[in-house]
């Protein structure tokens, strides 16, 4: 068992190095990561404590230099240790609304895939109602209605409630295919348990679309949540947080560029770097379909929507 | 194929009856009693026991549920605290400028995204392939919000090229930024998708024959892979403009454009739940809508699909 | 916490009225032009442009321009003048009567003349339950006589409110108010006909006919809205032909338009944030083109004294003695004075230097923080409770002041988590009982009189109000609101003056619901081509002195 995972793995790992970007994003989200568990313990200013007396008489904020590396915002807080502990809010929403996404979107999909019928009937007519909601604007208006900006929890959660479908969609296809593969028939035929096919036959092959999805699905949350902390309604100051970073520093756009450019160019890398491992991970773990699928999950356009409508309702049954 | 198209109306009827049961719930779940702010923030408690009343709060919650959907079918969204006027017609007086910057939006992605597609399919590998897929990944990962800044402060304010937001009657230099902010994700989305889909048709039989004649290139991609290419692309836009008439929400809120996203975003923090929601509800009927028209007219484009 | 805001210009002299005069009105060299239009940037629609229903500034700026009431403010001063009035009214029957002679020959925009039964149709209807006005129900306007029957539906008219003939109105109050006539002067008291009220059937907000220097020509909501030069005003004639008030224009933006000569004014009833003051007072175009004015707010936190751990009073004091207000100023760029009592500058009743508490210059005191809390049975064994900071998010310098304040508690070892609300929501949050224990509160004056800034904020009947009182910290004191009483209805100026003196003592030194921080500078900047444009210390917007270079 151990060594035919070593083979299916190694290969994978000769394929994914040979991609120097998505080795570069692998660095820098190790780093990234690093640095976000590390924040409490380096030597770096309380990102939360205004240095008022710092600042000139009229409220300026203090352009990067010797008193602040990056700057300060207008209280007077050291814009690099914001950015740092603003790894913390978007790397934990990332991982936890993606975690959520993947186990609830895993679970729809296989029972709908497996079981077919009226259970994958009223599954999917569920995942097509919440695909047909603009994904945005309801995040927006739930997180509203809650009440409940600022819990990390909540937000991580609305942004999961949208962002599963697509999970759901995926896994299905690939269930549906499993199923007809001979050694699943011959398993079933064999009186297995369904849950026993389901954890030793079917769910090892959905690993490899799980993980690509997982990476790219995390670049998806972070954008998200850097959009909704700039609408403000994401975590509540003085947490730092790269998008309401932004949004703080788009009123002092002309008199303080830094406090929009950098918080931004953070939020940008980090999409990036997960936006190439994915693709990196896929075309490791799957070369054969580089071509088809590069263009399928290239996409995480604008608020993160694209990746959710790639798979049409009603079409997905014909062309598997 | 008749049958198609029936199955999949039928479909919409069920999504949107789907989508109702959620919106209501949702706006069961809202904190505080709605009739006080419909009255206003100095009403008397008997003024709010009236509206209250009015509002049929005070029924059981079925009734109200098929109430909603009564109300809903025949066009009535509810009604806004903030305007004081039913929420349809406040939608729809919005809704042009959506309208407006979505296709300027799908323009700017047409015309950047298929011409880097095709440049970058057709030779695969080369420099510029590598420059623009690098390029597209960038685009893809900019936050939408912080690009919209960024351009208004180099092209409004340090260049003053265009003007500094504002919807400005429309006017093509209002529309351009804002469009291009919108279409640049989205141009990255569909040359990547171009050229996959590309590379994917060009190795296959015809197209090999048709270089076998000793067609051009140009005329090789253009005529012969193009065409098929283009169903999938036509099919991904249907898709997109749905999601884009629903609100571009972080455009419109950066450069002030006064869409249907913009007013919903004020909406949230006027606590106008019934205006939020009524543009959620409305931007899922545009969805559900698009959704089946790009699958009927697929059946047209792509003859090949049989249903 | 009031979401209407209007400024008063003084009688008492400060130091902030001295730093005001260096720059209240840009200065002219040449002769005003007729012709021309002014282009406004504006965050938000007006609410409404319906007098009855409108109480917030935005609405009021574009209002006052379309609609009079029967009396105005002098020039740019609080010295209330007749407007549509002949005269200032006769009072009689020891202050309890009011009798107005309405002017001949004023005409609605519709070409019609006001009579007194115009009046008496506007107020009736501004105070009718079915127009859904705020100030249905009491408020300012409760005290005519029959006022609360016709509330209650008992009545058809208001029997205080008579029509003596076509140019005479005679209004009764029920108690002597020194500050009727400010109310007759706000604008629910403007009048509108009655003909085109039933034209405009529910829309009279976008059909609106008044009888002021502009008539509404357009207005689509989010966009646009036109005002246009009314040929037929009854007073001295606008030098603007147009003015375009550019909708959804957020004040970053609009502070880049005005640069780029795209705007000239930026919606003046927000102050300018901080960021663009930083910026455009250090750009030599743009510095001297700065106006100021007192704001005539009091900003404050509001502790409810009915919930833990506010209800006990060693609490409040300890409260009192933490904040550091000289930071909270840092943030606004400096623009106003540290207020430790509950009158603003320059407000009759205002003390400059009040200190009851003998808190050092930043405000605060830790020291005696820590023993009060110690003395409350907080310590160690007993930490305080986290408590949260309820406030109204207006630009980025709210979530900036709250994160001070947090900084502030964090130094006496108290935690305050901040609830950053949408102005609609905090008003609805912060107006109910038993709900916030602590907000940040502005209270900015409606009236230049020293009752408005007592009777809707601190009195027992502000607290009782069950939908949204203005007293969010549910203070009630029956001492104070007899003195409140007697001092509304006082002629003697200085004897009023020294009532309002014994409350803002047993509010800043006995009791203690508040912990009041400090009083702004209203700033407001015009574009290049803009002459004469001056901040009222009333009303949110003038715009009838206001001439553009060339006249275009």
């Amino acid at each position: 068992m151990e060594s035919r995972r070593v083979s299916t793995w190694l290969p994978i790992w000769y394929r994914f190095r040979r991609d120097r970007l998505a080795l570069c994003g692998s660095a820098f989200i190790i780093l990234l990561l690093l640095m976000a568990i590390l924040a409490p313990l380096l030597p770096i200013r309380n990102p939360n404590h205004g240095y008022y007396e710092l600042l000139p008489a009229d409220g300026r904020p203090l352009a990067p230099g010797s008193a602040f590396l990056l700057g300060s915002d207008a209280v007077g807080r050291d814009l690099l240790s914001r950015i740092i502990w603003g790894a913390r809010v978007s790397l934990f929403i990332g991982f936890v609304a993606n975690g959520l996404a993947l186990v609830v979107g895993l679970c729809v999909g296989i029972l709908a895939g497996y079981f077919g019928k009226w259970v994958d009937m009223i599954l999917m007519r569920f995942t097509d109602v919440m695909m047909a909601f603009p994904v945005l604007l309801f995040s927006i208006a739930l997180i509203a209605i809650l009440q409940r900006g600022g819990n990390v929890l909540v937000i991580a959660g609305v942004i999961a409630l949208f962002y599963w479908t697509a999970v759901a969609r995926i896994v299905r296809g690939q269930v549906l295919s499993l199923r007809e593969k001979e050694f699943i028939e011959a398993a079933r035929s064999g009186g297995g348990r369904p849950s026993r096919i389901l954890l030793r036959h079917i769910l090892p092959h959905l690993v490899p679309v799980l993980i690509v999805y997982g990476t790219i699905g995390i670049a998806t949350s972070i954008s998200t949540e850097s959009i909704l902390s700039f609408i403000g309604i994401g975590v509540q100051p003085p947490t730092a947080d790269w998008g309401k970073m932004v949004s703080d520093g788009q009123a002092f756009l002309l008199v303080a560029p830094w406090l929009v450019i950098f918080p931004g160019l953070m939020i940008l890398f980090t999409v990036l770097a997960f936006n190439l491992v994915g693709d990196g991970l896929r075309d490791a773990l799957d070369p054969r379909q580089r071509a088809l699928h590069r263009g399928v999950l290239g996409g995480v356009s604008a608020g993160g929507q694209a990746l959710a409508s790639v798979v049409r309702p009603g079409m997905e049954a014909e062309s598997a | 194929m008749k049958g198609y198209i029936l199955r999949r109306l039928l479909w919409m009827v069920v999504v949107l009856f789907g989508v109702a049961v959620v919106t209501f719930a949702i706006a069961f779940m809202v904190p505080g009693d709605p009739a006080r702010l419909y009255a206003g923030t100095n009403a008397s408690p008997a003024a709010v026991k009236i509206i209250h009343h009015q509002l049929g709060l005070d029924r059981p919650v079925y009734i109200q549920f098929f109430d909603y959907v009564w109300r809903v079918l025949h066009l009535d969204f509810g009604y806004s605290y903030r305007y004081s006027a039913p929420v349809l017609p406040a939608i729809l007086q919005r809704f042009p400028a959506t309208a407006e910057l979505a296709i300027a939006g799908v323009f700017f992605e047409v015309a950047i995204g298929l011409p880097i597609g095709i440049l970058a399919a057709a030779r695969p590998g080369s420099l510029w392939d590598r420059i623009t897929m690098i390029f597209t990944f960038v685009t893809l990962a900019a936050p939408p919000f912080w690009l919209g800044l960024i351009f208004l402060f180099v092209f409004g304010a340090l260049i003053p090229l265009f003007p500094l937001g504002g919807y400005g009657g429309g006017l093509p230099q209002y529309l351009f930024l804002p469009a291009l902010t919108l279409g640049l994700g989205g141009a990255a989305y569909y040359s990547r998708l171009l050229r996959a889909v590309l590379l994917d048709i060009l190795p296959k039989d015809y197209i090999r024959t048709a270089w076998a004649k000793g067609l051009k290139e140009r005329r090789v991609i253009l005529a012969h892979a193009m065409p098929n290419a283009l169903t999938v692309i036509i099919t991904q836009l249907g898709m997109d403009l749905g999601y884009f008439l629903a609100g571009v929400v972080v455009i419109e809120s950066v450069f002030a454009w006064p869409g249907i996203g913009k007013q919903a975003v004020d909406a949230v923090f006027n606590l106008d739940i019934p205006l939020v929601m009524g543009t959620v509800l409305f931007g899922a009927l545009l969805i559900v809508s698009a959704n089946v028209v790009v699958d009927i007219a697929y059946t047209f484009i792509d003859p090949r699909v049989r249903y | 916490m009031n979401h209407h805001r209007v400024r008063l210009m003084g009688v008492t002299v400060t130091s902030l009225l001295v730093l005001a005069a260096c720059g209240t009105t840009t200065a002219t060299t040449t002769q005003p032009v007729s012709g021309g239009t002014l282009n406004v940037a504006f965050k938000d629609d007006p609410k409404t442009l319906d007098p009855a229903v409108a109480y917030d500034t935005t609405s009021w700026a574009v209002e006052r321009s379309i609609y009079n009431g029967l009396l105005d403010y002098k020039g740019f001063t609080t010295q209330l003048a007749p407007d549509i009035a002949e005269a200032m009214p006769s009072i009689t029957n020891g202050g309890k009567t009011y009798t107005f002679k309405v002017r001949k020959g004023v005409k609605f925009s519709n070409g019609r003349e006001v009579t007194a039964d115009d009046f008496k149709y506007s107020w009736e209807r501004m105070l009718d339950p079915k127009t859904q006005g705020p100030m249905t129900g009491g408020s300012f306007w409760g005290g005519i006589t029959g006022a609360q029957d016709f509330f209650n539906a008992k009545v058809d008219h208001i029997s205080g409110i008579k029509v003596i003939d076509a140019n005479t109105l005679e209004v009764d109050l029920d108690a002597p108010n020194q500050s009727f006539l400010n109310i007759v002067a706000m604008p629910f008291g403007f009048v509108i006909p009655k003909e085109a009220v039933a034209a405009a059937g529910a829309d009279f907000s976008h059909k609106p006919v008044g009888t002021g220097p502009f008539t509404l020509d357009k207005w689509t909501a989010g966009q646009l809205l036109v005002l246009k030069k009314n040929p037929n005003y009854f007073g001295k004639a606008a030098y603007l032909n147009e003015v375009d008030f550019q909708i959804g224009v957020a004040a970053e933006v609009g502070f880049l338009r005005l640069q780029n000569g795209q705007a000239d004014l930026v919606q003046p009833d927000i102050n300018m944030p901080s960021a663009q003051y930083i910026q455009l007072n250090s750009n030599p175009t743009f510095k001297g083109r700065i106006v100021r004015n007192p704001n005539v707010d009091i900003w404050y936190l509001g502790m409810n004294v009915n919930m833990a751990p506010f209800d006990n009073k060693l609490v409040r004091e300890a409260f009192n003695n933490v904040v550091n207000k000289t930071n909270q100023l840092k943030v606004l760029n400096g623009r106003g004075v540290i207020n430790n009592g509950i009158q603003a500058p320059p407000m009759p009743g205002y003390v400059a230097n009040y200190n009851p508490l003998g808190l050092d210059k930043n405000g605060q005191n830790l020291d005696k923080a820590k023993a009060l809390l110690t003395q409350a049975g907080y310590g160690a064994s007993h930490p305080f409770p986290a408590q949260d900071l309820v406030y109204a998010k207006a630009n980025a310098d709210s979530d900036n002041l709250a994160a001070s304040i947090q900084q502030d508690f964090q130094a006496v070892g108290i935690t305050i988590n901040l609830k950053g609300l949408s102005f609609p929501a905090f008003l609805d949050i912060t107006g109910k009982p038993n709900s916030t224990a602590l907000s940040y509160n502005g209270w900015i004056q409606d009236f230049p009189d020293p009752s408005d800034f007592i009777d809707p904020i601190l009195t027992c009947s502000a607290a009782n109000v069950t939908a949204n009182g203005g007293d969010v910290a549910f203070y009630c004191n029956k001492q104070l609101d007899q003195l409140a009483d007697q001092a509304r209805g006082d002629t003697n100026a200085t004897e009023r003056l020294k009532l309002y003196q014994q409350i803002q003592d047993i509010v800043a030194k006995q009791d203690f619901p508040w912990v009041p921080m400090y009083s702004t500078l209203q700033t407001s900047i015009s574009g290049t081509r803009v002459h004469d444009y001056a901040l009222h210390p009333v009303w949110p917007l003038v715009l009838t002195n206001i001439w553009l270079t060339g006249g275009k």
